[in-house]
């Protein structure tokens, strides 16, 4: 027997969804949409023209092949120096741990512009990193860190970092130090305490912090195009280039489309496989649970 | 915890604090280069002065740049607010069909580069004539800070059993009462947060904005920005000053916000 | 608060749930009357809460009727339905005060203001709470939260309480004094109860009638002691207090032989026509030592292990053939005591053991 519309309470919800769906709709998956429209379609009709022209140039596979490998160093870099820090920060306690945290928070919610234009200035001919070698005597003649991606690598990893650190704290938040204790009346030495409980438990946290900033170097432009003088350039410097300077569309189009699916595919990926199991719901919260308050 | 000054602990804490003031140092920087006397960057300044803040409040160009920061920035908050809030509802609440799907919509606009947003916007803005208008940065940055408000709102709403909406329904509520009245309340500091966040973040934001603002709606970066390129003055660092003590401000009272609910500032990406 | 409302009768007719491949309700038939308190009980995931979330309204059954004073109220929402609800994490409203919790309901019935007031110190003072309408919940016991739960839902007078194991956040004392606090409201306010708990004693102690559910079935209705003296199954035996359980091999007549070897006397003989007939024996009904001899079934036991619980002793025996007994002897001032090694004659009349037939 079925009645029409049975009221359920999560019937009604389900329309709060419309008005922000539409918004997205259209400021986001059309415009994106458009994007990968417009680079099937360069003047003459539907085809694959423009990502012809953007490979048969060495520039675009240069530019690509150099913003990967900026963005695998930087992840390496974020992960080899934050790990420890995390792991020191989750020990702290109290008003140093709260100290620490405001010092991880500043620079993540500071703008890359304004951080960028500090490296600006400590990396000028005669700015702070040049006049402290110096003055130790290091080098005799001061270095150009702005061409030969110094500078990038330093403000790169500057930005990210925070990035990499938060994702971490969060999950070593949530080990209970008593797991290590099991492990320790279980048997294990100190090492193996850290390999098999303290290192796999945190594994989620490595895997968020790698993700987001693997992603998200991926689409830098404004450190790069600071910082990165003449010698390099990533994706997005191309994309500008070619969309305001060139007036290329589908030539932008191209290049932006790669970049869309690249970042797609690698967030897709860190959903499906990514996220521990734990932290994933076998099926939505519903008005079944609730009345325990197992949700 | 307690534990033994192991030589290896003290090295990992020794290194932790360097690190840290790596990443504040380069920020904190900016201030006293802000109050520096010589006419071109130099650090550490060798005399000091106010007159860059003077040269900064004087500037017609900076001061129309704040004035259209807010005019952009209180908007897309706002909208960012509404549009996460009520999809974090309807994805947290509503069991709806695909919700996976919708939830990673819903955050994708943070991890998409700007780059390929801002080129797909252009020509829609162009086309639907509000290009260079407030009303086209709006909607741009509007897409980017949802994700802050559902990411936020999401979890305080996974932080507390839905039974107390089903309480309320019992009770006697309808669907209006319910959410004014239970559901608002319990996600009331996340929606604060999430604002602020939005705030902060439009306020940062360059390469929407350089796309889709024109001359008279250009925002503060990308005053900057233009700045930067051709004219290395302190006046920037004023500026640059001025905003990092603005943002903290604004971190402060959502931190404050935050300490009083489960909602953390680091929720959001 | 004065003058009993009419408890509101419910039925089921054929309810049934189904969340894809996964039924978590088979089509459930049930009548409850005005005025009783009903419980349900049953392991974890076997449909109680449901069941409870259909009669309240936040589960659309899958088929069936839910019929209140015999209206049907599927697709009703909650809002309108008039039932009261008590959850087993109380959800009281964090932000608003104990006052404002139990004003809520009748804020939203648009009550004057002085009569809300009114009404809430009533309420309050009803169960206890009178001096503690301005607290915000997080600064009350588990306890008085469950108070103000119960004074939330009853003070529009539903003519329908649901409560869904409201005391299994609380800790064994606490429990018991809210037993007698919520048997005393019921009978106050004369509403019809239906009650979800995973304590059998605690259904026993409160409910008129008892319904026993597994994996989404009813496998018995009836008042507790009915169904703890005359079980339907294996399975309510045991879920229902403690039981021997002997599995029957052969019957004639008044005699049986159990798998272990044992001949006894039974009571009955119709006992071969279930599929798996069993023997069920209350461990209270095996008589020892003297008291034993000379009945219809007795035979000479070791005493593997003998504890005492509170009042009475608790002996696990070991019969000829390796058959292990339960059996529970008052624990009386001058009484036998048999200590572990002992041998005792253990013995029960054939009356006392019931066959159950599945
Ligand atoms: N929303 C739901 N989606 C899928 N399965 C559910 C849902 N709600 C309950 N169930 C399943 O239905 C069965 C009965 O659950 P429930 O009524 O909560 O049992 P109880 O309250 O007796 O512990 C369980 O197997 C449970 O997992
Ligand atoms: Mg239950």
């Amino acid at each position: 027997m079925r009645r029409p519309r049975p009221w359920s309470p999560e019937a009604g919800y389900r329309a709060w969804i419309i008005l922000p769906a539409l918004f997205m709709l259209a400021f986001f998956v059309i415009p994106l949409g458009r994007v990968l429209f417009t680079s099937l379609s360069p003047a003459d009709g539907i085809g694959l023209g423009a990502y012809q022209a953007l490979f048969r140039d060495a520039v675009f596979s240069i530019v690509l092949l150099e913003t990967l490998r900026i963005a695998l160093m930087v992840t390496l870099g974020c992960l080899v120096l934050a790990y420890p820090v995390a792991y020191v920060v989750a020990e702290l306690r109290g008003r140093w741990q709260r100290l620490a945290l405001a010092m991880i928070l500043l620079p993540f919610w500071t703008s890359a512009v304004i951080r960028s234009y500090a490296w600006l200035v400590i990396f000028q001919r005669q700015g702070p990193f040049n006049q402290v070698l110096l003055g130790l005597g290091v080098i005799d003649r001061p270095l150009r860190p702005l061409n030969s991606g110094l500078a990038l690598d330093v403000g790169m990893l500057h930005i990210m970092l925070p990035f990499m650190l938060l994702p971490l704290l969060s999950a070593m938040w949530r080990i209970d130090r008593r797991l290590l204790l099991a492990a320790s009346v279980l048997g294990a030495p100190p090492w193996r305490q850290f390999v098999h409980v303290y290192l796999r438990l945190s594994l989620p946290g490595v895997a968020a912090g790698c993700a987001l900033v693997f992603i998200t170097s991926l689409g830098f432009y404004i450190t790069p195009a600071l910082l990165g003088g003449s010698g390099t350039m990533m994706v997005s410097q191309l994309i500008y280039q070619q969309a305001s300077r060139l007036l290329n569309w589908p030539l932008a189009s191209a290049s932006g489309s790669v970049l869309l699916i690249l970042t797609s595919v690698l967030f897709v990926l860190y959903q499906r496989i990514g996220q521990p199991r734990t932290a994933r719901r076998a099926r939505p919260p519903v008005a079944g649970d609730v009345a325990e308050g197992r949700a | 915890m307690s534990r033994a000054p192991h030589l290896g602990w003290r090295l990992a804490t020794i290194f932790t604090w360097l690190l840290l003031l790596f990443l504040v140092a380069p920020i904190v920087m900016v201030v006293p280069l802000s109050f520096s006397g010589n006419s071109f960057l130099e650090f550490p300044p060798t005399s000091w002065s106010t007159r860059w803040y003077a040269a900064f409040a004087g500037s017609l160009d900076y001061r129309q740049a704040v004035m259209n920061s807010v005019i952009v920035g209180l908007p897309v908050a706002l909208l960012s607010s509404i549009f996460g809030t009520l999809a974090a509802i309807a994805i947290e609440r509503g069991a709806l069909p695909g919700r996976r799907i919708l939830a990673a919509l819903f955050v994708a606009p943070a991890i998409i580069p700007q780059m390929v947003l801002a080129i797909g916007l252009y020509p829609l803005m162009v086309q639907v004539g509000l290009i260079g208008s407030f009303p086209a940065v709006i909607l741009g940055q509007t897409v980017i800070c949802t994700p802050l408000v559902f990411l936020a709102v999401g979890a305080a709403l996974r932080g507390y059993a839905p039974s107390y909406e089903l309480a309320a329904m019992t009770l006697g509520a309808g669907r209006w009462h319910t959410f004014w009245l239970v559901t608002f309340p319990m996600i009331r500091p996340a929606v604060v947060i999430g604002f602020i966040l939005a705030f902060t973040v439009s306020f940062d934001e360059l390469i929407l904005a350089m796309f889709l603002a024109s001359p008279t709606t250009r925002t503060m970066p990308r005053l900057l920005w233009e700045q930067l390129t051709y004219e290395m003055t302190p006046t920037i660092a004023a500026a640059t000053a001025s905003i990092l003590a603005a943002t903290g401000v604004l971190l402060l009272v959502a931190a404050w916000v935050g300490r009083r609910s489960t909602v953390r500032l680091d929720a959001a990406p | 608060m004065s003058g009993a409302t009419e408890g509101a009768s419910l039925r089921y007719v054929a309810v049934a749930k189904r969340y894809g491949p996964l039924t978590a309700l088979h089509p459930v038939d049930l009548s409850i009357a005005s005025g009783e308190f009903f419980a349900m009980i049953g392991p974890s995931g076997s449909g109680k809460t449901t069941l409870l979330g259909i009669t309240a309204g936040f589960v659309t059954p899958s088929q069936g009727q839910v019929l209140v004073n015999g209206r049907d109220i599927v697709g009703e929402p909650p809002h309108r339905r008039a039932v009261g609800m008590v959850f087993q994490n109380y959800s009281l409203f964090p932000h608003m005060t104990v006052a404002e919790n139990v004003g809520f309901p009748l804020r939203m019935r648009r009550v004057k203001r002085a009569e809300i007031a009114a009404r809430v110190q009533a309420a309050l003072a009803m169960v206890r709470m009178g001096q503690m309408g301005d607290r915000l919940p997080a600064q009350l016991s588990g306890g008085q939260q469950q108070r103000v739960a119960l004074a939330r839902a009853a003070v529009y007078r539903p003519a329908l309480l649901l409560m869904d194991e409201p005391l299994g956040a609380l800790d064994k004392n606490l429990r018991e004094e809210m037993q007698d606090e919520i048997r005393r409201l019921q009978r106050e306010l004369g509403a019809t109860v239906v009650y979800v708990t995973h304590d059998q004693q605690e259904a026993a102690t409160l409910a008129d009638r008892v319904a026993i559910l597994r994996n989404g079935r009813v496998e018995q209705v009836g008042p507790p002691h009915e169904i703890y003296e005359m079980p339907a199954n294996r399975f309510v035996a045991s879920f229902l207090g403690e039981a021997n359980l002997l599995p029957l091999e052969a019957t004639q007549g008044e005699r049986a032989r159990t798998a272990g070897g044992l001949e006894l006397a039974v009571a009955t003989s119709d006992a071969a026509s279930g599929p798996e007939p069993t023997l069920c024996l209350r461990p209270e009904n095996v008589r020892l030592g003297e008291a034993a001899a000379g009945l219809g079934n007795a035979w000479t036991a070791t005493v593997l292990e003998a504890v005492h619980i509170a009042g009475s002793i608790r002996y696990r025996l070991q019969l000829p053939g390796g058959t292990v007994l339960l059996a529970r002897a008052p624990a009386r001032i001058g009484d036998p005591v048999w200590q572990a090694g002992a041998t005792v004659v253990a013995g029960w009349r054939p009356a006392d053991a019931v066959i159950l037939l599945a």
